[in-house]
């Protein structure tokens, strides 16, 4: 970062730099200003106010940190970020009830482990599927939210994984027969193929977007559960291996196309039989979504399909993901791949009355 | 980056907090209860605490509480 910071300002001034910073990696900030405060705290000084600046500015920083990087996972998700108020503690009763809002307890504590693991789930429950979460099963619903914080915790120290598996995790899934342990599983298995966030969730989202006004009902909870089982399916593929790639339901439609290291692409070099099928076969099927998944080194042959398909489809998202192949040994192994997802023109959307599209 | 709020109370703020809410005395003579579990809510499990009905209510730190609390705030 520092490296590109000095590309950026060649021999820059100090607060040129620290404007940049907050700019640019605002979340950094918050982390540094975090250290500071932990530091004082351990210190002694100012221990009050030292202490709840660190807390405040550790759950930020944090939670920031990761709701950037879930962004830049689902396509579609708006990043929101986390913003500690502290209430003041003269705060009457009268103004508390009026002012109508959850008030959290954060302990003092020298690592703020527990503290993280509890605002950042209490934010996953409220932002992650924030319009979808009203059509979904409860189960599926808090199963997405404990794989989602699982991915949070992963890239943090071991201490705060053992809060969020005592605390979150083992009381919801340490019963493995449980209906939320089983969905925990299958998302665990499809995040093996990079469909996790990206699909997934990305589904979900799409759902969300285009559903107006119903409530949960069991019509749309199948088809969630359908998508997992497509998913999971996917997930199971062994290289070469012919399974049904498109996902065609009233609410969600949607294909996967694998640009692999066939015939088509090593042999023949020619897009047409992908952008044939495209413009042939998913348009009329009146495919809303379309994923193409390859290897990396096929990115440019991707982008070529893609290029080439723009009367129907946008592009919406490109990444790279690292994702885990099954081959016809049995044996399993990494593959860097590279993912563009691609969004139709026009896409239904469905209202409570009568539950027509429109 | 749009930001959600989320309101706090730090342990040091925490006693003065629930004098000011008039529900200190019932939390020392452990009187106060969790909204949904009905536990006993002491220094240990106290989580948060919310309006509700024209009074203030608390939770326990039960995480089934905690995503009833979610679901409560979500109906409202």
């Amino acid at each position: 970062m520092l490296e590109i910071i000095k590309y950026l300002v060649p021999g820059g001034s100090g607060p040129l730099v620290l404007l940049l910073l907050l700019l640019l990696w605002p979340e950094k900030i918050e982390t540094w200003s975090a250290l500071l405060w932990r530091f004082l705290n351990q210190l002694r000084i100012l221990y009050h106010i030292a202490n709840k600046r660190y807390i405040k500015h550790d759950i930020q920083g944090r939670v920031n940190e990761f709701t950037r990087r879930l962004a830049r996972e689902v396509p579609t998700f708006r990043p929101l970020g986390i913003k500690v108020e502290w209430i003041s503690a003269s705060t009457t009763k009268q103004s508390f009830i009026d002012d109508g809002k959850v008030v959290v307890r954060l302990k003092r504590e020298d690592n703020n482990n527990y503290n993280f693991v509890q605002a950042s789930m209490l934010f996953i429950s409220q932002s992650l599927l924030l319009k979808a979460k009203r059509y979904i099963s409860q189960s599926q619903k808090e199963a997405a939210d404990l794989f989602t914080g699982m991915k949070l915790f992963e890239s943090e120290k071991g201490e705060v994984v053992d809060v969020f598996i005592s605390d979150w995790l083992f009381p919801k899934i340490g019963d493995s027969e449980s209906k939320v342990a089983g969905y925990f599983r299958r998302y665990e298995l499809i995040d093996r193929s990079g469909l996790f966030f990206p699909v997934y969730l990305q589904e979900l989202n799409f759902l969300g977007e285009k559903v107006f006004g119903k409530r949960r009902d069991d019509l749309i909870i199948r088809e969630v559960d359908d998508l997992i089982d497509f998913l999971e399916n996917y997930a199971k593929r062994v290289i070469g291996q012919d399974i049904e790639l498109r996902f065609e339901k009233p609410h969600c439609r949607f294909a996967i196309m694998i640009v692999g290291k066939g015939f088509k692409v090593k042999v023949q070099g020619s897009i047409d039989p992908y952008v044939n099928f495209i413009k042939g076969k998913l348009v009329s099927a009146e495919i809303e979504t379309l994923y193409i998944m390859g290897p990396a080194e096929n990115e440019r042959f991707i982008r070529q399909i893609c290029q080439h398909c723009d009367q129907s489809f946008r592009v919406i998202f490109t990444r790279n993901p690292t994702v885990t192949l099954q081959y016809p040994d049995g044996k399993s192994g990494q593959c860097n791949s590279h993912l563009t997802v691609l969004r139709a023109l026009e896409c239904k959307h469905y209202y409570a009355v009568g539950d027509t599209a429109a | 980056m749009q930001k959600e709020t989320l309101r706090a109370v730090h342990d040091d703020d925490l006693e003065e907090l629930l004098q000011s809410l008039g529900l200190l005395h019932d939390f020392r003579a452990g009187k106060l209860r969790c909204k949904f579990c009905k536990r006993i809510i002491t220094w240990d499990n106290l989580h948060s605490l919310f309006p509700d009905s024209g009074a203030v209510k608390t939770v326990c730190n039960d995480i089934e509480c905690i995503k009833a609390l979610l679901g409560h705030v979500e109906k409202r």
